[in-house]
């Protein structure tokens, strides 16, 4: 076991997760002390149907949903915070349910910071103001294309990111009624993102074991379930055990520095409008060839999660971290026609990736040199080997 | 915003759920007493819970309930659906209505149950695990065996449980807990 | 990795771990808005010097409000009442417990009075009775064995009534747990063996008992993997600082895993000797663990072989066919044991006869194990336990454990072989 000389750990979430681990939602929010939640989700959701799914798990409880405010589409904005924050004061809510995915929970998160902390002004937060005590209990349950990013401890709100210990949700409820995706492009992208974090995390260079156990277990599941959650999105098991997987690897990117591979895909996704894990699908494999390529040394532990003990031992040791990166490689391949393989194709203009490179240098505190950036975005544009 | 178009909703109630539990914890509790004064192993069980033992079983937050105790004379006995004015000395809830329908509907064992979380035990520990001890026999006496292999982590063998045993049993408690 | 049909976790203590972290302590409480708190620990501690290395971490900016050292071997509801009363006379914020276990669910109990009001602990004893957030909390452990920083539970007695009260609440968790090898460093080698074993044993409980989970797991083989490489060489070599570090964050990560999977039979046997005959709880653990294998072998050969990667490598699982694992492993655990023993001179025990009181009598005489037996059916972790325990089993478990000699394993009662997670 690798020790590094510090580390600081923290995932503040509770985990349920299987069956019926909604109807467990009332036992939650007895423990504190809250009967009456606010929900905030997505028209699409309470369109599905999921939504009514979601409301019957409350049958025989005491808990009275104090207002379902569904108008968050695919952007988390400060109006619709303002006017769900407006909702949970007139209707005396002590608490906050987010079902859906990014926007919604990232409405939740804000929503959390206007009513605990009694203000109509989110921005001074972002601004410096520190967050200094614990918010309202906030609970995420994950539907659909959810990618675990709502488990981490920063919320987006117009384009504008805040990162702080208090808004990690105290419960994420995984249920298999609202993990099943409703196509391959959902999972693809979900399964990228998480992806990119577990690897990102395993390899990181800052260290820890806590951080370990985490990406472990996501990687182990992306390894078992990726290429069947690809096939069938709406399996149940499948995307169960996916949706651990990407809880998983938030929880332990949240605890490690951001990846190069994840600092780069955001600034694309910003200067471009496309998605980050298009970018992030098509910068992994880059970024593990730029290291192999510097002799930076890729951790064993990354061909285990992925491939199991039995096979870890089988492998002899000095093949063991090629196998990995191999691993990875096949496992994205089965992203074939789903997603973009080179940046080409993507449409991003050759002339802004010096200017992407520099502020993914400079967001990552120059632990990946400017150089280092631009080699990779490059040889991903032009989709050059190394 | 009109907030008139996202009105409060009040949880809404199953009561096919709640009357089958509520069924299924009175056979139970009926079983229970029945098989105190029949198995020998029961017996044992109760003869060391203290002279005010009464335990109630839960399904949060409502109920239904379950009340087993000892009366004035120390036997065991079924007391009914209402802890209320009983002075209860060991809870075993259930988390949600859900939950208790995986119980008793055998789709999961009381162990799993435990294992996932689903009950909550306030109270001695010790009697705690002596009712679990004793569900378990009064299931092997209840149900079939290709049910209740399933629901307990081992089946008595014949040398713990002749069928003869069993059978008589089975026949005794089935017409003391369904007869007054 | 099995994924089961339904799992909780719940671990929401930040860790900080390095050679340096207790320096941190300082930042740790401004960043929690707290400036005086009130150290809980014991003499023993004290003694150690353990409390002048914190103090001296932590600097001349934090003021101390009181330290309190008198907490006993077993924590107990007077001594929580008497450290509440000093809290609030001196106006104390935050609490930061130094020690082992009974320091630990003592300050856990004062951390509930002081947050919640009153006097009375018995109001909010039994499970999911605190239900608000309580004053800032750090815990600062000085054995790498309970894993106590990680759990959500506390064990109070009260010798009035002649009762333990059990809390569980998540609330009882500590916001920081700090692991520094200079708590352990002086430790001495026995002890760390002991300790050592225990978080073996919630580690290897973790992986295979009913409550296993995702993260359980990941959790539970780094700590396998951890002691199986630092237990032996820490024992042998009391100052590497490194080994220390490692053994620390091996029992945090198996107290992460066992407090969320919980644990079976061996700490239900271990509970039950340390109960009847007053052995520390660690001597039971490393005794009873190779049985609570052999035991439960039917139920789950297939994860218990698994842990044969963490405990002895990748090559010597390559090279153990799939079906000799599991007993590998037993067999392991009882070289280490025996490896233990030799490099304790003796004062690690293999066997329940050979646990020596200070007077070097016999602690646990075999005329106790049915009293041991009768306890152990009544121990809350025997409904995690794979396989059925009744009291014959458990006389039948404690009498080979007794001896020392493997177990008769045609004598064990089978159950179903397939459990269902």
């Amino acid at each position: 076991m690798q020790i590094p000389d510090y580390y600081e750990f923290l995932n503040q979430a509770k985990i349920i997760s299987g069956k019926k681990a909604m109807e467990h939602i009332p036992f939650e929010l007895r423990g504190y002390d809250a009967q009456k939640p606010l929900v905030v989700t997505s028209r699409a959701l309470s369109e599905s149907g999921l939504i009514k799914k979601f409301i019957g798990a409350f049958k025989d409880s005491a808990v009275t949903l104090g207002g379902i405010f569904n108008d968050v589409r695919d952007y988390a904005g400060i109006g619709l915070a303002r006017d769900a924050a407006f909702l949970y004061r007139e209707r005396g809510c002590d608490s906050i349910i987010a079902v859906g995915n990014g926007p919604e929970v990232d409405v939740a998160k804000a929503v959390n910071i206007l009513v605990a902390e009694k203000t109509d002004d989110l921005f001074k937060y972002f601004e410096g103001t520190p967050l200094k005590r614990h918010l309202k209990p906030l609970i995420v349950v994950p539907a659909c294309c959810s990618s675990g990013m709502e488990f981490t401890n920063t919320v987006t709100v117009d384009n504008r990111s805040l990162t702080s210990n208090f808004l990690y949700p105290d419960l994420a409820v995984l249920d298999p009624r609202m993990t099943p995706a409703k196509s391959r492009d959902c999972v693809a992208e979900s399964t990228v993102i998480a992806m990119a974090h577990a690897v990102g995390a395993a390899l990181t260079d800052i260290h820890s074991p806590m951080i370990e156990a985490y990406a472990h277990s996501a990687l182990r599941y992306l390894g078992l379930h990726m290429t069947k959650g690809l096939k069938k999105p709406g399996h149940v098991e499948t995307s169960l055990a996916l949706h651990n997987a990407y809880a998983l690897a938030a929880l332990a990117f949240s605890n490690a520095p951001a990846g190069m591979v994840h600092l780069l895909a955001v600034e694309l996704a910003r200067a471009t409008d496309i998605s980050a894990g298009k970018f992030m699908r098509i910068l992994l494999p880059y970024k593990m060839a730029h290291m192999m390529h510097k002799k930076m040394k890729i951790r064993d532990e990354l061909f285990l999660a992925l491939a199991g003990y039995d096979e870890y031992a089988a492998t002899p040791a000095k093949d063991r971290s090629r196998a990995g990166v191999e691993r990875v490689l096949a496992l994205l391949a089965g992203l074939k026609g789903m997603m973009p393989e080179t940046m080409k194709d993507l449409k991003v203009p050759k002339y802004k990736l010096g200017d992407i490179a520099k502020a993914a240098s400079a967001r990552s505190g120059k632990r990946y040199s400017e150089a280092d950036c631009k080699t990779v975005l490059e040889h991903a544009w032009e989709g050059r080997a190394f | 915003m009109n907030i008139n178009n996202y009105p409060e909703i009040k949880a809404g109630k199953d009561f096919i759920s709640k009357i089958y539990v509520a069924i299924m914890l009175w056979i139970v509790g009926r079983a229970i007493q029945a098989a105190s004064r029949v198995d020998k192993e029961v017996k044992k069980e109760f003869a060391e819970f203290p002279a005010d033992f009464m335990m109630c079983m839960s399904i949060l937050p409502f109920g239904p309930h379950m009340v087993v105790g000892k009366d004035k004379n120390g036997k065991v006995k079924y007391m009914g659906w209402n802890p209320q004015g009983k002075k209860i000395t060991l809870t075993m809830n259930i988390k949600s209505m859900a939950a208790a329908m995986q119980v008793f509907t055998f789709q999961e064992s009381t162990t799993t149950a435990f294992a996932h979380d689903r009950f909550t035990v306030d109270g001695d520990i010790v009697q705690g695990l002596a009712v679990v001890r004793v569900l378990n026999i009064v299931e092997v006496y209840l149900l079939p065996k290709i049910i209740t292999k399933l629901a307990v982590k081992r089946y008595p063998k014949w040398s713990e449980m002749s069928p003869l045993r069993k059978w008589v049993g089975r026949i005794i408690i089935y017409v003391r807990a369904f007869t007054f | 990795m099995i994924l089961p049909s339904y799992y909780e976790y719940c671990c929401r203590v930040k860790t900080i771990s390095g050679y340096k972290a207790l320096e941190q302590i300082p930042a740790m409480l401004e960043s929690m808005h707290v400036k005086k708190p009130m150290i809980i620990t014991d003499k023993g501690v004290v003694g150690a010097g353990l409390i002048g290395i914190v103090k001296k971490a932590m600097g001349a900016k934090v003021k101390i409000g009181v330290t309190y050292d008198s907490v006993p071997v077993d924590s107990e509801y007077k001594v929580v009442n008497e450290a509440a009363e000093i809290y609030r006379k001196k106006g104390c914020d935050s609490l930061i417990a130094v020690g082992g276990g009974s320091a630990i669910d003592t300050a856990k109990g004062v951390n509930i009075l002081v947050s919640l009001g009153g006097n009375n602990l018995l109001n909010y004893a039994g499970a999911h009775n605190i239900k608000q957030k309580l004053n800032p909390f750090i815990i600062i452990p000085t054995t790498s064995g309970t894993g106590s920083e990680m759990t959500n539970a506390a064990v109070i007695a009260n010798h009035d009534k002649n009762i333990k009260m059990l809390f569980a609440s998540y609330f009882l968790l500590p916001d920081i747990g700090i692991l520094d090898p200079r708590m352990t460093k002086t430790l001495p080698p026995f002890l760390t063996a002991l300790t050592g074993m225990d978080a073996l044993t919630h580690a290897c409980e973790a992986y295979f008992c009913l409550g296993k989970n995702p993260v359980s797991d990941s959790h539970a083989y780094l700590a396998i993997k951890g002691i199986s490489e630092n237990l032996l060489h820490a024992v042998k070599n009391p100052g590497d600082m490194k080994a220390r570090l490692a053994m620390a964050n091996a029992a945090t990560m198996a107290g992460a895993a066992f407090s969320n999977s919980t644990c079976g039979m061996v700490h239900g046997l271990g509970h039950s000797v340390g109960g009847v005959c007053r052995v520390p709880h660690g001597n039971c653990m490393a005794i009873f663990l190779p049985y609570g294998l052999e035991y439960n072998l039917h139920k789950c050969a297939d994860i218990i072989g698994e842990i044969l990667f963490p405990l002895a490598g990748p090559e010597v699982y390559n090279s153990t066919p799939k079906k000799e694992r599991p007993e590998r492993v037993i067999e392991l655990v009882r070289k280490m044991n025996q490896d233990l023993h030799d490099a304790t001179g003796g004062r690690h025990p293999r066997f329940l006869k050979e646990i020596l009181d200070r007077n070097g009598a016999q602690q646990v005489p075999k005329s106790a194990l049915p009293a041991i037996a009768k306890t152990t059916i009544g121990d809350g972790t025997l409904v995690y336990n794979p396989e059925e325990l009744t009291y014959d089993d458990a006389m039948l478990v404690l009498e080979h454990a007794w001896e020392g000699t493997p177990l008769n394993r045609k004598k064990i009662k089978k159950g179903r072989k397939k459990v269902k997670w």
